[in-house]
């Protein structure tokens, strides 16, 4: 994982918008029990509740300005979908960089990345 | 009374039109609700297919927002047994989704999709486009209303009735509960047409429309079945409660002066046949007896109610 401090900061594209501030705060605030869900899911090979995360990550972050999470999680989806469930690396590789950039977002905005 | 008039500007009784979201994920419709929440709409939401296929039934929304996404049943599915069912088969349906596929977009037009918005929602256009797709709802509801509405006095014309009428016996086979069918004929009016012309002959038509409007309840339905009859649907109402209201308006009439011809009063002739409690009969023979009792009422000297028991014998005469 790169370091978050020579990166751009990932911001919401709708950061400037005040009717969407406290929903991407929200937002924000439940990323760490979602990364905690795709680690114990890949943990388990649970490939239902890595899907059905990934897929509910790609239609919100994209809803809250957060495009690039959204192309990754839509990768991963994708991936478990198509029925690549047994390429393990592809898929943690996946989960690395999507949880990479979910503490990125949440760095970029000031909040402690667990 | 149910007025047609009324019913056309917006739904009846409900000043916000109802907007349901059929999405699997949380986060879509926190999101909507934020985006759409200086609209003038209620937004209700499904998180699944069949969820949303149920609420759809019992809500009867202005306009379905839908994913086409969705674990389980998809949302091309979805639509699909929306545009099956007569229930909900004229809800415009706009779909939601990230698959940005031309053929999803086909596909989704052809299942019967009035507009399509990509996901994530550009503001600006999410709202122009629910808005244009309510315009559509409230046009559309002009549109088949208009078609069951009595042009000279705004009351359900006959075509309305028929249907209505239909479903309401339905209704209370089911219920149990007590209902009553009036029919009104005004009395003589031949002869008002003749003597005084066709104007005033109209006007006494309206103004018996007018009556009825103010003397029935809510959810009283009052149409004009054709010349110079009228029925009125009086859902939970018995036989005898029936009598008082439609004496109420004999009474009125009666009374009422008409610019066009002052001194001819004008007077009505009304059958009446009801349940409450006994079997439900089917619609025709129960319309046949509140017309039987009419014509009990014409025979016995006019400007006068009859009840009809639905066995045959009539039973109450008032007036």
């Amino acid at each position: 994982m790169l370091d978050s401090t020579h990166r751009e900061p990932l911001l919401s594209s709708y950061a400037d918008d005040p009717e969407m501030a406290e929903l991407i705060e929200e937002f924000l605030d439940s990323l760490p029990v979602k990364i905690q869900t795709l680690r114990s899911g890949l943990e388990q090979q649970d490939f239902t509740r890595l899907t059905r995360i990934a897929h509910q990550l790609k239609g919100a972050s994209a809803g809250y300005g957060y495009a690039p999470i959204g192309e990754i999680s839509a990768q991963l989806e994708d991936t478990i979908r198509t029925g690549q469930s047994n390429d393990l690396n592809a898929i943690s590789s996946l989960i690395d960089d999507l949880v990479g950039l979910c503490h990125h977002a949440m760095a970029s905005a000031g909040k402690p990345a667990s | 009374m149910s007025n047609p008039i009324s019913e056309i500007n917006g739904q009846s009784e409900e000043s916000t039109p109802k907007v349901l979201l059929i999405d699997d994920c949380p986060d879509v419709h926190r999101l909507l609700r934020a985006r759409l929440h200086s609209e003038t709409i209620e937004l209700i939401g499904a998180s699944a297919g069949q969820e949303g296929l149920d609420v759809a039934v019992e809500q009867s929304p202005a306009i379905i927002l839908l994913d086409l996404d969705m674990p389980g049943m998809d949302g091309f599915e979805v639509l699909r047994k929306l545009k099956d069912n007569p229930k909900t088969l004229d809800i415009p349906v706009i779909v939601l989704s990230g698959l940005q596929s031309p053929h999803d977009k086909v596909t989704a037009f052809d299942l019967g999709a009035v507009d399509y918005i990509p996901k994530p929602f550009e503001l600006t256009e999410l709202r122009v486009r629910v808005r244009s797709a309510l315009r559509l709802f409230t046009l559309m509801r002009m549109l088949s209303q208009k078609a069951q509405i009595d042009g000279l006095t705004g009351l359900w014309n006959r075509a309305f009735f028929d249907e209505r009428w239909n479903g309401e016996v339905e209704r209370v086979r089911r219920s149990k509960a007590p209902m009553s069918l009036a029919v009104i004929d005004l009395d003589h009016f031949k002869s008002i047409n003749d003597t005084y012309g066709h104007p005033a002959g109209d006007a006494v038509i309206q103004g018996l429309a007018k009556l009825l409007r103010q003397q029935t309840r809510a959810a009283d339905v009052c149409c004009r079945y054709g010349g110079e009859e009228f029925v009125i649907i009086m859902p939970d109402t018995s036989p005898e409660d029936s009598v008082i209201v439609c004496e109420r308006v004999r009474v009125e009439m009666e009374s009422m002066i008409w610019p066009r011809h002052p001194k001819r009063q004008v007077t009505l002739s009304c059958g009446i046949a009801g349940i409450s409690g006994e079997p439900v009969p089917d619609k025709d023979s129960w319309l046949e007896a509140a017309d039987k009792a009419l014509y009990t009422s014409k025979q016995s000297g006019r400007n006068k109610i009859t009840q009809q028991a639905l066995d045959g014998a009539p039973l109450r005469q008032a007036g």
